[in-house]
């Protein structure tokens, strides 16, 4: 529960901070703790799979915020220097605020995490696994995703239009796929014994090591920051 | 032992039964191997040993699947986890866990294994494996075929008195398929375990198995030692069957 409070205080952070070099700096963090777990690679593909919404949000963010000095007129404003920081930070701030979060969950054992979830949230055992596998295989859903549009655009099409079309006609058919797998998943842990696992003998059952005080502690100096940021430069 | 009684299985979706009639009896400690062309039934009649038909898989099934001393069909799939270790066809589905080691250690600690034991059986499966190194490794920078054999170690590390593999080597070169349908022959020697084993590499199979079961349309075609099967359906080892067998006289 350490993790994953440490991930939603830098989701918190993230959240408030007003520039792009907070943002950046976070994200390098994030990055180098990934390579510190050999989980760079996993945190490379969720970044490209916010690649596309971030772009669109930045697009959006650039036309509708007009600030700083004028570099484009637009009928409703103007594009500024300001805009393309406000554009930047708009790009990067589902990466900060996510990351932490998706590689948290997906590195904690999904026994850990459905341990955790069936403690807290009082939730049964079952579900709560069922919500662990469900995290487990969101890079599983996203890789089906990519395979689906690699071999559309290898059969010659390859149109923004065509390929938008394809993705939300593939959509359900990819989570009907990724659905099954994830169920033959549950299945294959009930015949490893999931149900038989003990309850409370999970290593996260334990409270708070100073480690984890530490880090928490960081994460509570660094929404602190965040907010003296935002009030000294909003 | 494993004994299957007029066994027929219809999926919910299809209109032709996957399983017609089977009758089967694999003793106590024998190495079985089953076989047959795509679509015959091979995987079907894996999940019904093992329990996922039905507890897992809609459809209608008549007959009856009785593992050591449980009905498939009466008992939960948690009490035949107990007796049944398997690994399905489709091994990344079941694989949760990032790192390779808490892999091979999920199902020891479902069963209640102490630390120390525990630890025993993942160095032996790991080792028997040849996959030692891969230990600390996230299991999202491994080969399929790496990952195949991180699928096969977290079953042998649970020591099931049943083991059930479906295509345990399909993503593996020749030579470390044999080994570890050897691994798993040697382990099933030590143990006296059952081993069922549903493999397409029939020549490897017939290597090692002592039972050879055919499946042909739902149903068995032929079953008995390989010396006996390759006589009847010599066409899976490459050779002309021989022209009684051919007639069914």
């Amino acid at each position: 529960m350490a993790r994953l409070a440490c991930a939603l205080l830098i989701l918190v952070a993230c959240s408030c901070a007003p520039g792009a070099a907070f943002l950046a700096a976070v994200l390098i963090g994030e990055l180098v703790l990934a390579a510190h777990v050999r989980a760079l690679r996993l945190a490379g593909c969720f970044i490209a799979v916010l690649a596309a919404p971030s772009v669109v949000l930045a697009a959006i963010v650039l036309i509708i915020t007009p600030l700083g000095a004028p570099l484009a007129a637009l009928p409703w404003g103007y594009i500024g220097t300001g805009s393309i920081l406000a554009a930047l930070a708009a790009a990067l701030r589902p990466a900060a605020c996510l990351l932490p979060l998706f590689l948290s969950l997906y590195l904690t054992r999904p026994d850990d995490l459905a341990d955790a979830v069936c403690k807290t949230l009082r939730v049964p055992y079952r579900q709560a696994f069922a919500f662990a596998c469900a995290v487990r295989f969101i890079p599983d859903l996203a890789n089906r995703m990519s395979q689906k549009l690699e071999a559309h655009a290898m059969r010659g099409r390859s149109g923004i239009i065509a390929r938008a079309g394809f993705a939300l006609r593939s959509i359900p058919l990819a989570f009907r796929e990724t659905a099954r797998t994830m169920r033959e998943a549950m299945l294959a842990a009930e015949m490893r014994g999931s149900r038989l696992r003990p309850r409370g003998s999970s290593p996260d059952d334990s409270t708070i090591e100073p480690a984890d005080a530490a880090c928490m502690a960081a994460c509570a100096l660094l929404v602190a920051a965040a907010l003296v940021l935002r009030a000294l430069f909003a | 032992m494993i004994y299957l009684k007029d066994l027929s299985f219809t999926y919910a979706a299809c209109d032709a039964p996957a399983l017609c009639g089977v009758d089967l009896i694999i003793p106590e400690g024998c190495f079985a191997g089953i076989t047959g062309a795509v679509g015959s039934g091979k995987t079907t009649l894996a999940r019904a040993v093992c329990g996922i038909i039905p507890h897992g898989c809609a459809g209608t099934l008549s007959g009856s699947v009785v593992v050591g001393s449980l009905d498939t069909a009466k008992a939960s799939l948690t009490e035949l986890s107990r007796l049944v270790g398997s690994v399905a066809q489709d091994f990344d589905a079941q694989i949760i866990c990032p790192i390779v080691e808490d892999e091979v250690r999920f199902g020891l600690e479902g069963f209640g294994i102490p630390e120390e034991e525990a630890s025993r059986r993942i160095d032996g499966a790991l080792d028997a494996l040849g996959i030692s190194e891969l230990r600390d490794r996230s299991i999202g920078s491994l080969s399929s075929g790496q990952r195949q054999k991180v699928a096969v170690a977290s079953l042998m590390a649970l020591q099931p008195p049943v083991l059930l593999l479906d295509e345990p080597t399909s993503q593996l070169d020749l030579a470390s398929a044999r080994s570890i349908l050897s691994a798993l022959k040697q382990d099933a020697v030590e143990r006296g375990a059952t081993v069922v084993v549903v493999e397409q590499k029939v020549e490897l199979l017939a290597e090692l198995a002592d039972k050879l079961i055919v499946m042909d349309g739902g149903r068995i075609r032929c079953e008995g030692k390989p010396g006996e099967v390759r006589e009847q359906a010599g066409e899976l080892f490459g050779v002309d069957a021989p022209q009684s067998a051919q007639d069914g006289t």
